[in-house]
């Protein structure tokens, strides 16, 4: 087969092979590193933005309204102080600095809905509500609502619905009875060993959830009387455990209350909205959030810290243009004698300068296409790793576009590098390169 | 026969003949960048496919000789004419091109290409010339078959140094050079090996046509060949 200038190329990599992979291979991890903070970072965005669903405003008693979203939304840790629910309602129904109830706001096109976190089932958080929550909440800001796999949503006092990826851990079906245990799981889904299970209470499955690419997957989900009833009795009201009895107002705890604004169907930006919040936050100890602008806020904190990331990897990605162009320099030294032997055969110094750029490209685009191979692996366990975690699920896939722009920035930089050791080449001496060894 | 640095006039009209010498050098001389003189006003001629030792002692300038008739490097005076071109008039990339397909040189070290077969080390010489691509391979195998070497795809190391040095004249007969230039082709050898090699060279040159210019320090090289000349060292202090 006729040689080709690739072909020279290709065997000067080989002769050099070690050098070359771990030229490519510095370049590999660098790669890597800035593909995986970048999809990651936009996954993150993602992630967060939509996980916090169609509510306009959660209440709480947390000490900030970003810790009542992580802890509402995203299961991040137990909230540490209730509402009650039976003053917070007479609230919202009293005459406010408006001279209306802030109900009114809310009207028959919005709603509330009480949540309360507090349990947990083999270290997954459930989370008790209305079965409302199924109706009207939607899990996902930029999707439709639940979808079950299996069963239905919660009607009587003790029934469970699990998320998606709760079914699938715990493999529990549909008819199945669970006993709840007291006290919600932290980031690293920990209880104490000396925890207190309600084994007097039955929980009975009755519904499996589709996924929802939330963190609502790995929770369950029980009917809030039932969770007041459990705590009643655990306070000693014996009378809870009658389901004919209504629960006692002073056992109706809540940690959270979804809000959405009421507006015209089918509109998404309410007048009602505003003022609503104002209302709200006249109501003594409460903290009020609207849950995309904690996002939003949490997610101006997080770029800073991606951007320096970023930042960090571009540089190490410039360093592994250094080790290409060393790795090429230093083997200048060994292959005079082979760059005076291709211009006697007929080669030109533009051919050789061509050659040794090919080379450095070549490298730079190996290391580029491992590293974008390396970021599709560490994407994964990264995105894995935080749905264990913390549970936000991240869509690791990456992106067309910055993958080839990474990949065009690669070569660019790896030729730049190719640039001195072509140069050296490229004045090589021929007679003086030809002389016999001594 | 020379104790001089000119060894053979040639008339400007054999240069234009058309059927003239492969090789013309024409009052060529050389200093080195330190200013001391290698070749002060030589000149010579080749007839096609003819044949030719040089005698030199060490230091007599056989190596810059041939390197300046190669075009790698630039005379201070005087020119050579390769096939009735100048090669010094031309440039750059032509000059290389002109050298690869014309020329072909054999080095006492061989110089072959470490990580390149015994067959790549031939077709790599054929591609930067006209032949087409699809004869390389069949002309790169008929050479080596010829020299008799049957591993084409060993790499030379694993070869002996008498089969790399037949590797080494496949490839400077690659692209059918009118001119062969060979320095010191015999001092890595075994002297059976040498006189082999320089067997080899001759009649491979012959069969294709080339002209030879052997360099040699060696005496028994020059056995057989009809014509020996000697190139002298220039006279000391003589700097340009």
């Amino acid at each position: 087969m006729a040689m080709s200038g690739l072909k020279i190329v290709a065997r000067s990599l080989r002769v050099r092979a070690v050098s070359t992979l771990i030229s490519a291979f510095s370049v590999a991890v660098a790669v890597a590193m800035l593909l995986t903070l970048l999809t990651l970072s936009r996954a993150n965005d993602r992630a967060f933005e939509a996980g916090t669903g169609n509510a306009d405003l959660i209440v709480s008693r947390e000490p900030s309204g970003l810790v009542s979203v992580l802890n509402t939304f995203f299961y991040a840790a137990a909230p540490v102080d209730y509402i009650d629910w039976a003053t917070f309602e007479r609230q919202l129904n009293s005459p406010g600095p408006r001279r209306m109830p802030p109900i009114a706001l809310i009207g028959d096109t919005g709603w509330y809905i009480p949540v309360a976190i507090g349990d947990s089932y083999r270290g997954r958080a459930v989370l008790a509500t209305t079965p409302e929550f199924f109706e009207k909440f939607k899990p996902r800001a930029d999707g439709d609502g639940w979808s079950f796999a299996q069963g239905r949503p919660i009607e009587g006092a003790f029934d469970l619905v699990l998320g998606s990826d709760t079914a699938r851990a715990t493999g529990l079906a549909i008819g199945e009875i669970v006993h709840l245990t007291h006290g919600a799981p932290g980031p690293g889904g920990q209880l104490p060993e000396d925890a207190h299970v309600h084994t007097d209470f039955d929980f009975r499955v009755v519904g499996i959830l589709e996924r929802t690419g939330t963190a609502h997957d790995r929770a369950l989900f029980s009917h809030i009387e039932g969770s007041w009833r459990m705590h009643a009795s655990d306070l000693g009201d014996e009378s809870a455990r009658d389901l004919e009895t209504p629960v006692a107002p002073q056992h109706q705890k809540v940690t959270a209350v979804l809000i959405k604004a009421g507006g015209r169907p089918g509109s998404t930006v309410t007048a009602a909205f505003a003022p609503l919040q104002s209302d709200l936050t006249r109501m003594t100890g409460l903290t009020i959030a609207n849950p995309a602008t904690e996002v939003r806020r949490l997610l101006r904190i997080v770029s800073n810290i991606d951007q320096v990331l970023i930042a960090m990897a571009v540089v190490i990605l410039l360093s592994s243009g250094v080790s290409i162009l060393l790795s090429l320099y230093n083997s200048m030294a060994t292959r005079r004698r082979q760059i005076a032997v291709l211009r006697v055969l007929g080669a030109s110094r533009k051919r050789i300068f061509s050659m040794v750029i090919a080379e450095s490209a070549f490298i730079g685009l190996l290391g580029g296409l491992v590293g974008v191979v390396l970021a599709v692996v560490a994407g994964g366990l990264v995105a894995q790793a935080l749905w264990m975690r913390v549970g936000v699920m991240l869509d690791p896939s990456l992106e067309l576009v910055p993958v080839l722009w990474t990949l065009g920035g690669t070569v660019v930089l790896a030729v730049l590098a190719g640039l001195a050791p072509a140069a050296v080449a490229y004045r090589t001496s021929v007679a003086g390169n030809l002389r016999p060894l001594v | 026969m020379m104790a001089e640095q000119r060894t053979q006039q040639n008339s400007p009209e054999s240069v234009q003949n058309e059927a003239g010498p492969a090789l013309v050098v024409e009052g060529l001389s050389f200093s080195y960048s330190g200013g001391s003189r290698v070749l002060d006003g030589l000149g010579l001629s080749l007839g096609r496919g003819e044949q030719m030792v040089l005698k030199a002692s060490s230091g007599a300038g056989k190596s810059t000789l041939l390197h300046l008739i190669a075009g790698l490097l630039e005379p201070g005076s005087g020119r050579v004419l390769i096939d009735r071109t100048e090669i010094h008039r031309l440039k750059g990339a032509k000059r290389d091109r002109f050298r690869g397909s014309r020329v072909g040189m054999i080095f006492q070290t061989f110089n072959l290409l470490d990580g390149f077969s015994a067959l790549e080390n031939v077709t790599t010489a054929m591609m930067f010339s006209k032949i087409p691509k699809a004869e390389h391979d069949e002309r790169a195998r008929a050479l080596l078959k010829r020299l008799g070497i049957d591993r084409h795809q060993a790499p030379p190391q694993s070869l002996s140094v008498g089969q790399q040095q037949r590797v080494a004249v496949a490839r400077a007969m690659a692209c059918r050079p009118s001119l062969v230039l060979a320095d010191e082709p015999t001092a890595s050898l075994d002297p059976e090996n040498a006189a082999e090699a320089v067997k080899l060279i001759r009649e491979v040159c012959a069969e294709e046509g080339a002209a030879l210019l052997l360099v040699s320090h060696d005496p028994a090289v020059a056995i057989g060949f009809e014509r020996v000349e000697e190139l002298a060292a220039a006279p000391a202090g003589t700097g340009s």
